[in-house]
């Protein structure tokens, strides 16, 4: 799952991109605003069952339809936004701690570490990601927290390669030298030249990796090993909408609409801040 | 500045120092999947021995688990345990599957099939789907950049489940063209690759119209205008093959994202492979056929890796001449 | 002599703004014309303009060939055009030639798209044009591929697909900034070979010498306009604007040691810090990299001194061990035998820590100093890095205005990102940086390699003020034999990592006792 690898390249076209960056900025916040505050934003319960309105298309009154007992499909959504963030959110935070330790010991601790964490990113690199989320999965048991960690571990390894190289690419960087030759001491570059010059990626990827790693989670939750129903988390309402495919397809098409929402406003912010770090190096 | 430069190494000597290093590291990797698998499937709470009789459900003997344990050396120390794993994968004895009674090695040979070749054909539609959108998003005009580039943002972002419900009710409920599961035949097979092809085709423009804008902004694109090249030559003599390097290397990761999609895959379009067993093998604790799975796709994986990185100093022979 | 190109009144703007304005000249066969200027004057998008490449809009009165108007082509008739009546060659060979693709492939580029050979003749013309612009071993080259040419050859190289089609008129853009002397010479003797059989040639330069070693007429543009043109020998002997004069006047091999370039750019302030006497010395050092076979020596048996007040000048080719002696000195790169001193104590091969405490005592600037500065500072923070906690007495905020105004900037660029700065005004930064720890020697790796004439010609005159202000000692390397005869109090010429000639400049210069000194000297266009 080193997905961020290719959405940190940059991007050429300067036309439009701002309005882009804009509109991305608002669907997150608002996303952002149902995961804290769901009930403001949420025109109704969304466990409220209703048997006498099951399987509405989606009308005024309920603008994504509602599901087979009834409940109000956008209120649930809204109030998945909490679940599917979170568990974005806290499973990239975990990749991307895993990672740095990772990359900085195979960045900073000389030419062995660099070696044996190489072999260690490689072997990772050879489950495929969803493989290993399993093995997490069935160690741990499912449920959100099995995924936060399996999504977790299994962007580690791309996290810790991008890092690693960062690390390794501004050790030998000419800025590096020029403190050696003004007699810095090795702790000072460290905490004040290649710290702070490897951190400055890490926002972007973290920006980038969320809305990646709330398509794994929710690929795990749709094959019933993350959050289980009646959680309205987003992957699960998808599980549970697949059963009604056929004679409801809004069940499926408008949580999907929102995670591909979600992805995206995600990818082009974090776009956004990979040019302006960019920018000023 | 100070090149340093040393004497060069004979050309034989680069590849067979090569294809050692790829080897030697593709045995290592294989090796510490099979570790991480078998310590992974140890760390499963519950009995193994009871997994193997039918689950913790099942109301067996303290005899016949004795039995079992005895049977599958389970009452030796871990550390025995695990070089016998070792040993038997090591001389390509992948055991008996637990929840099927079968030799894993017939289980997994039609679902290896069924799994490459629903890989394979993702990938070959990815790139037919790639090389034209890139062609397309740098045109020059700015509509088609901002649709060439909204399209790759959104094929990249789609999430494979999701994806292929849309399709289905699309092709299959809507349309009725495509059949919505997909056991054997081409037509079952539409389908399940376009769902995989559709976010890998979107990456593979990306970063291919990135590296396509650089080589048309190019010096050496500048110098051969000036000879009379017209647009289409730059862009297909020229260009092209520089915009396909970064999409080979890519290609070597897009297989294990599209192992990762093909378990989801498999799963809703009900198509047998290594994905969709995974799952039931992991759920069942069946350790030869997980173990198996795991390995097997970790040894394809490495072997594409080889071939993409073969491919990539084929298409580009500066990479060895760096080395 | 019969005109092969007229140009009258062309302008070329690019939505709106105007990049080349007005400009008229006619080129006759076997002439060359030389068009110079600064960067930003026009000279790239003017010569362009003349193969329908400037991507701007062009307007004339006039730009005709005896068998073409120019300002009526379609872009299908520019396509027969480029290449079989206009040539072009480009600065950069290693980028201007595909990486991907063999010479060969690339000289056939250019003669499937203008003449009607068969493959074979093709080939066999290929082969003849290799081995008319000096390249040997024809039928091996054509196989290889830029990345596997030298920097010499590359330009060969691109110089046959650019005269595949045998155009009459030839534009070189550049064609020698980023080679060797020695290389250098032998393109321009190449290129003149050209016009002497009848080419006519269009030589877009900043590098007045090189100018006059092959130019017949010159035309000076400024701001996109023609200040200045006629024969090279009155234009450069007899210039009649301030533009041609600076022009000249920055080149540094035209004033003595000593002598400011530009009289016209400010003093700097007197400065009152005391230094004490400092002194870099390297005896019979010898530095090596890799191992087994592919062992490399870089430096052996070198020795030489910086001291207080004087310049040691550095000059040869790439990969001759330059900046591997000025790491040596900065205590960078251990050395394998020698010994390096400062101010008579071990320098090189002792732990970092002993070093750091003296390295105060020397200053470093390199020619990418953009690089060399933490992407996420200001000028005044990197300033202000290097001024350092243990300054007693002086605030660094008053320090950093001091070393700012001491190299000539203005205080306001502290808050600015070196991002947003020109590259004179980084080498600027660079250098007040080298001096925040108030040194006594500076080790300058190619300082003005990457500027301007002009802009070289300004961080010359103000590395040679604060020399003299501050008695700063300064190990000066460059390519340049002109940069360094008009800086240094001694030379040094290195070649394969060995010091092949050392002495004063009068000496070297002028009974040079190497034969490849000799060469250097000779293959050194002069003004």
């Amino acid at each position: 799952m080193s997905d961020i690898e290719l959405l940190t390249r940059r991007h050429s076209l300067t036309a439009s991109r701002h309005t882009g960056t804009v509109l991305a900025g608002a669907i997150a916040a608002v996303l952002v605003l149902c995961a804290v505050a769901p009930g403001l934003m949420a025109p109704a319960d969304p466990l409220a069952v209703n048997p006498h309105d099951s399987f509405a298309a989606p009308s005024i009154a309920h603008l994504f339809g509602t599901d087979e007992s009834g409940r109000d499909v956008l209120s649930r959504v809204i109030f998945g936004a909490r679940d599917s963030l979170t568990i974005g959110a806290a499973a990239t935070g975990i990749g991307l701690i895993g990672g740095t330790v990772l990359g900085i010991i195979g960045g900073l601790l000389g030419r062995w570490a660099h070696a044996v964490v190489g072999r260690v990113i490689e072997v990772f690199f050879a489950f495929p990601g969803l493989l290993l989320a399993l093995l997490v999965i069935v160690v741990a048991g499912p449920g959100p927290m099995s995924v936060i960690i399996a999504v977790g571990l299994s962007t580690a390894p791309g996290y810790a390669r991008i890092i690693q190289s960062r690390i390794l690419q501004v050790r030998v960087s000419p800025y590096v030298e020029a403190a050696r030759v003004l007699g810095r001491t090795p702790l000072r570059i460290l905490t004040r030249t290649i710290a702070p010059n490897t951190a400055a990626p890490l926002v972007v990827l973290a920006t980038l990796g969320i809305g990646q790693a709330i398509v794994w989670a929710a690929s795990l939750s749709y094959l019933g090993l993350g959050a289980q129903p009646p959680s309205p988390e987003w992957g699960a309402m998808l599980n549970n909408g697949r059963t009604y495919l056929q004679t409801a397809p809004w069940m499926t098409i408008m949580p999907g609409l929102v995670i591909l929402a979600a992805t995206m406003s995600f990818t082009v912010l974090g776009r956004a801040l990979s040019r302006r770090t960019e920018g000023r190096a | 500045m100070t090149s340093i430069a040393a004497p060069p190494l004979s050309r034989a000597h680069r590849i067979g120092r090569w294809a050692l290093q790829r080897l030697v590291g593709g045995v290592v990797v294989l090796a510490a999947t099979a570790t991480i698998v078998f310590f992974a499937m140890r760390l499963i709470p519950g009995d193994p021995a009871e997994a193997i009789l039918g689950g913790p459900g099942s109301q067996t003997s303290a005899e016949a688990l004795a039995r079992v344990r005895a049977e599958y050396g389970l009452d030796d120390p871990l550390g025995v345990q695990y070089l016998h794993h070792l040993a038997r994968l090591a001389t390509g004895d992948l055991g008996t599957s637990y929840s099927l009674r079968m030799p894993v090695a017939d289980v997994i040979g039609p679902l290896l099939v069924s799994t490459l070749v629903l890989a394979f054909s993702a990938l070959a539609v990815a790139w037919a789907l790639a090389v034209p959108l890139t062609l397309f998003s740098t045109r020059g005009s700015r509509v088609a950049a901002l649709v060439g580039n909204g399209l790759e943002l959104t094929a990249a972002s789609l999430p494979h489940f999701w994806l292929a419900s849309i399709l289905i009710v699309t092709f299959s409920t809507g349309l009725g063209w495509l059949p919505p599961i997909s056991t054997g035949g081409v037509l079952g097979l539409v389908l399940p690759t376009l769902t995989l092809a559709i976010p890998v085709a979107g990456f593979l423009a990306q970063v291919m119209r990135d590296s396509l804008l650089d080589a048309l902004a190019s010096p050496f694109v500048l110098a051969s205008r000036a000879r009379g090249a017209g647009d289409a030559r730059v862009r297909f003599v020229h260009a092209l093959r520089h915009a396909a390097l970064p999409g080979v290397n890519l290609t070597a990761w897009a297989f294990g994202y599209l192992v990762s999609g093909a378990v989801v895959v498999e799963t809703i379009f009900a198509r047998p492979g290594l994905g969709r067993s995974l799952v039931s093998a992991v759920l069942d604790r069946d350790v030869p056929l997980v173990t198996a799975i795991v390995v097997v796709t970790a040894a394809a994986y490495v072997l594409i890796m080889i071939v993409a990185d073969a491919a990539a100093r084929i298409a580009d022979p500066r990479i060895e001449e760096r080395a | 002599m019969n005109t092969v190109l007229t140009v009258d009144g062309l302008s070329v703007d690019f939505g709106g703004r105007p990049v080349v304005h007005d400009v008229s000249f006619s080129l006759a066969a076997g002439e060359c014309l030389a068009v110079v200027g600064e960067s930003g004057a026009g000279k790239s998008v003017l010569v362009r303009s003349l193969l329908g490449l400037s991507g701007g809009t062009v307007a004339a009165r006039k730009m005709a060939t005896p068998r073409e108007d120019l300002t009526q082509v379609s872009e299908r008739r520019w396509r027969r055009i480029r290449g079989s009546q206009v040539g072009l060659i480009l600065q950069d060979a290693l980028g201007s030639l595909d990486p991907l693709r063999t010479v060969g492939r690339e000289i056939d580029e250019a003669l499937r798209l203008q003449t009607r050979l068969s493959a074979r003749e093709r080939r066999e013309r290929a082969e003849s044009l290799l081995e008319s612009v000096g390249l040997p071993e024809p039928k091996l080259r054509l196989r290889q591929r830029s990345g596997q040419l030298s920097g010499g050859q590359r330009q060969r190289a691109l110089i046959a697909t650019a005269i595949a089609a045998d155009p009459p008129i030839l534009i070189a853009d550049e064609p020698t900034t980023a080679l060797d002397v020695s290389t250098q010479a032998r393109i321009l003797a190449l290129l003149q070979d050209l016009t002497a059989r009848g080419t006519g040639l269009i030589l877009v330069s900043h590098d007045l010498a090189v100018v006059r070693t092959i130019a017949d007429r010159v035309m000076v543009m400024d701001g996109g306009r023609v200040v200045e043109s006629g024969f090279a020998d009155d234009v450069l002997d007899h210039p009649r604007t301030d533009i041609t004069r600076t022009l000249l006047a920055s080149v540094p091999s035209s004033k003595p040691r000593g002598e400011r370039l530009l009289s016209h750019s400010p003093q700097p302030l007197p400065v009152q810090r005391q230094r004490t006497a400092a002194e870099l010395r390297a005896t019979q050092i010898s530095v090596s990299f890799g191992r087994g076979t592919r062992r490399f020596t870089a430096l052996s048996d070198v020795s030489c001194r910086v001291a207080s007040g004087r310049t040691l000048g550095i000059v040869g080719e790439s990969g001759s061990g330059k900046t591997t002696l000025a790491r040596a000195f900065l205590g960078l790169a251990p050395i394998d035998s020698g010994s390096v001193t400062l101010d008579g104590g071990a320098w090189a091969n002792i732990p970092e820590r002993a070093r750091r405490a003296r390295r105060r005592s020397v200053g470093y600037v390199t020619q990418d100093s953009f690089a060399s500065f933490d992407p996420r500072w200001t000028v005044g923070r990197i300033i202000a890095d290097a001024v350092g906690r243990d300054e007693g007495g002086t605030a660094p905020k008053s320090r950093v205005a001091e070393l700012l105004t001491q190299v000539q900037l203005d205080n306001a660029l502290a808050n600015r990102s070196p991002a947003t700065l020109s590259g004179g005004q980084r080498q600027r930064v660079a250098i007040a940086r080298a001096l925040a720890g108030d040194p006594g020697l500076l080790v300058l790796d190619e300082p003005v390699s990457a500027l301007d004439v002009t802009v070289q010609a300004q961080i010359l005159d103000l590395l040679d003020d604060l020399q003299r202000v501050k008695g700063l000692g300064y190990l000066l390397i460059s390519h340049d034999m002109g940069v360094i005869q008009h800086m240094s109090d001694e030379i040094i010429v290195l070649r394969n990592g060995r010091i092949v000639e050392q002495g004063e400049p009068d000496a070297v210069l002028s009974r040079p006792s190497d034969p490849y000194t000799r060469a250097l000297l000779a293959d050194t266009p002069q003004l």
